[in-house]
């Protein structure tokens, strides 16, 4: 039995003079225990309308949702917070509450009419804070935390209400880098190590595609793909999706090309690897596209000396060593503008 | 590493709470026979202690003056404060806003507008006394018709809370409800008599004095009510801390919940408005000091912590505001204010030195 599963579904508002504002019409769509999906689409496709409907925050306006084979339109909103739980985008602004204390809220629909949290309420609060890793801050006030770790508070809470679905809605929004990372990373071990499902939406395509078992692309037009993220390279749905103007998805290296007017080409020589690799960037960054035949305007050659690494710049004329590439693109650039 | 619950969970029983809670009710039982000692007409505190026991006094004047004006004006302030604190605490969780008090609804405008119809406009003039002029309303219908306008307010807030979802559409809703009845209030006032007028602004003084046995035993009953009813909001109240929709997605049904809160909060602060006025202060500021005394922001705590120290702030207010040993009073509201204003910008500068701020 699937966790969800979505038949004939369409999506969307309705309007006060009984009209509809439909965002996604006859989605059919399933999702296992133990997946992770990651929901990418631009701004204003409809994820948030989708997810918000998944966890029956908003009815839908045709078709069913089914949670671990209920369909959401006939249980209570107790019943279905013990199958879905969610994480959303922005950080809680709360005080004198501790990290405990916030997980322990996630006890709600399991917990009588006063809240009393049982031994067993107490077990499910601590495993829900170390599978975060977060134990060790279990005593701190939740407006000490960072944003970062007040997200990692809020999936802990998500979890410790216990529910085999968890949805995220832009959980990593408003974090930088490493936390972004570090958060799919936490997600992903919860879907394959304790076996739920994590359904979110982002907008970091290139971290949803590294950590996705499924992507499902939403489109502006209402048009949605599901598929594994390399399929939907392979068959052009992500370039199609995401182009914007000049800016293009690159299905050769797996990442967005920023348009760059080309200025000439470039033959980058000697060490190989991390070096020639960033070489290669940061040739391509001020517009010199690498080719490996004579002839080209500019030579690069990485070469290495004992102790450290140096470029030796061949332009038609001159040669100049470098020790860093700061200088050897600074000179490039004057250089061109002399020409 | 490993903590104890007990210190990793905010608000759970252990004994510093425990201490400031004991600590609450012993200066709430000693304010409350202050309250009973102090005034302008000095009587011996054993003889207070003879007459509340039911020894009788050697002065009948004293016996009278205990039961029917010191006892009622105690048990008054002490429901009104306990009751205005959980009301301004329901708001201030429900909106999440540090500024929230029981009157944000516009409930108290509201209670303003329903004496002042009565007050302003019945009959046309020229009587001498005030009292005399309302007739058989009095003070019992000050108070009827305070919970009419503060009611009138509340079915309209419940009528719009079932369209809106945001609850901050319905602070800014009510916040227009009460400044709309509060500008009907000023025209009233612009056509009433001088002596009708002041009649109207002695009752927006607030004071705890003036009720009967009969309108206490009102006040205590729908406060002893409102307030254990209020117990079985503490697990909803929590989880609204988190904010609306998270509280929506852990399977709390919003609505519902959103107007059992508003009814509490109307019944608590309704019944005091229409008995003592308008008491600005304490439900805005009682909140804050709790959360502030006791670390937490826990409702199981904050409730009986609200009830204690709303009570005593109240009871400390009336003492002052009677000006022991002289024979005047000052209006309890300003007494309110100015007592609590000072402890409250004490506690914002004492925490944000310490990197916290308040919030709810």
């Amino acid at each position: 039995m699937g966790l969800i599963k979505i038949d004939k579904l369409t999506i969307g508002y309705k309007k006060r003079k009984n009209g509809e504002r439909k965002v996604i019409s006859h989605l059919n769509l399933d999702m296992k225990s133990g997946e992770l999906i990651c929901l990418v689409g631009p701004n204003g496709s409809g994820k948030s309308t989708l997810l918000k409907t998944i966890t029956g925050l908003l009815p839908p306006l045709d078709g069913e949702v089914f949670l671990s084979g209920r369909n959401i339109r006939s249980i209570s909103s107790l019943e279905r917070a013990k199958l879905v739980s969610m994480v959303l985008t922005n950080p809680v602004q709360a005080g004198q509450l501790t990290v405990y204390d916030v997980c322990s809220l996630g006890r709600y629909p399991h917990t009588d009419w006063m809240g009393s949290l049982a031994q067993e309420d107490h077990d499910m609060i601590t495993a829900s804070l170390d599978a975060i890793g977060i134990r060790h801050f279990a005593h701190r006030y939740l407006h000490e935390l960072s944003d970062g770790e007040r997200q990692k508070v809020m999936i802990a809470r998500a979890l410790a209400q216990n529910s085999k679905l968890i949805i995220l809605d832009e959980p990593t929004a408003f974090l930088d880098m490493p936390y972004r990372i570090e958060i799919m990373h936490i997600l992903k071990n919860l879907a394959m190590n304790e076996d739920r499902g994590i359904l979110l939406s982002t907008h970091d395509l290139d971290l949803a595609m590294r950590t996705a078992d499924r992507l499902w692309v939403v489109n502006h037009d209402g048009s949605f793909h599901d598929g594994a993220p390399e399929d939907l390279v392979l068959n052009g749905i992500i370039s199609q999706v995401f182009a914007i103007g000049e800016i293009s998805y690159d299905a050769e290296r797996g990442h967005f090309h920023m348009p760059v007017h080309p200025k000439g080409s470039a033959r980058i020589t000697g060490e190989n690897g991390k070096f020639r690799f960033w070489t290669e960037r940061a040739m391509e960054r001020i517009g010199y596209i690498s080719q490996e035949n004579e002839p080209a305007e500019i030579h690069v050659h990485i070469a290495p000396t004992e102790s450290c690494i140096t470029w030796i710049i061949k332009t038609p004329g001159t040669v100049k060593k470098f020790s860093n590439l700061t200088d050897g693109i600074h000179w490039i650039q004057t250089l061109k503008l002399v020409v | 590493m490993k903590y104890p619950i007990s210190m990793i969970l905010s608000g759970h029983f252990n004994m510093r709470i425990t201490g400031i809670m004991i600590f609450l009710l012993l200066s709430l039982i000693i304010l409350f026979f202050l309250e009973l000692v102090l005034g302008s007409v000095a009587i011996p505190y054993p003889e207070i202690v003879r007459i509340l026991t039911g020894q009788g006094s050697s002065h009948d004047s004293w016996i009278m003056i205990i039961y029917n004006f010191r006892l009622p004006k105690a048990m008054v302030g002490l429901c009104a404060g306990a009751c205005l604190a959980i009301a301004g605490l329901f708001m201030q969780t429900l909106f999440r806003n540090p500024l929230a008090g029981p009157d944000v609804l516009g409930l108290s405008a509201g209670a303003g507008l329903g004496v002042a119809i009565v007050v302003l406009s019945a009959g046309t003039a020229g009587a001498s006394s005030i009292l005399g002029n309302l007739g058989f309303f009095g003070s019992v219908g000050i108070a009827i018709a305070a919970s009419f306008g503060s009611g009138l307010v509340l079915l309209m807030i419940l009528a719009v809370s079932k369209r809106v979802q945001n609850s901050m559409t319905l602070l800014i809703l009510g916040l227009m409800f009460g400044y709309t009845a509060n500008s009907f209030i000023s025209i009233l006032m612009h056509f009433a008599l001088a002596e009708r007028i002041q009649a109207y602004t002695i009752w927006s003084f607030g004071s705890f004095g003036g009720a009967t046995w009969d309108q206490i035993q009102v006040l205590v009953l729908f406060a002893v009510l409102g307030l254990i009813y209020s117990i079985s909001l503490i697990k909803h109240l929590n989880v609204l801390l988190l904010g609306d929709q998270y509280a929506e997605s852990m399977g709390l049904d919003l609505i519902r919940t959103r107007n059992k809160i508003f009814i509490i909060t109307a019944v608590l602060s309704g019944v005091v408005t229409a008995f003592c006025g308008p008491i600005g202060f304490i439900g805005i500021s009682v909140p804050h000091l709790c959360r502030a005394l006791f670390a937490t922001a826990n409702h199981c705590i904050l409730i009986p912590a609200c009830i204690l120290l709303g009570a005593c702030l109240a009871l400390t207010a009336d003492i002052i505001a009677s000006v022991p040993g002289y024979s005047i009073t000052l209006p309890l509201n300003a007494i309110t204010s100015l007592i609590g204003a000072p402890v409250v910008i004490w506690i914002i500068f004492s925490k944000s030195r310490n990197g916290m701020e308040v919030s709810v």
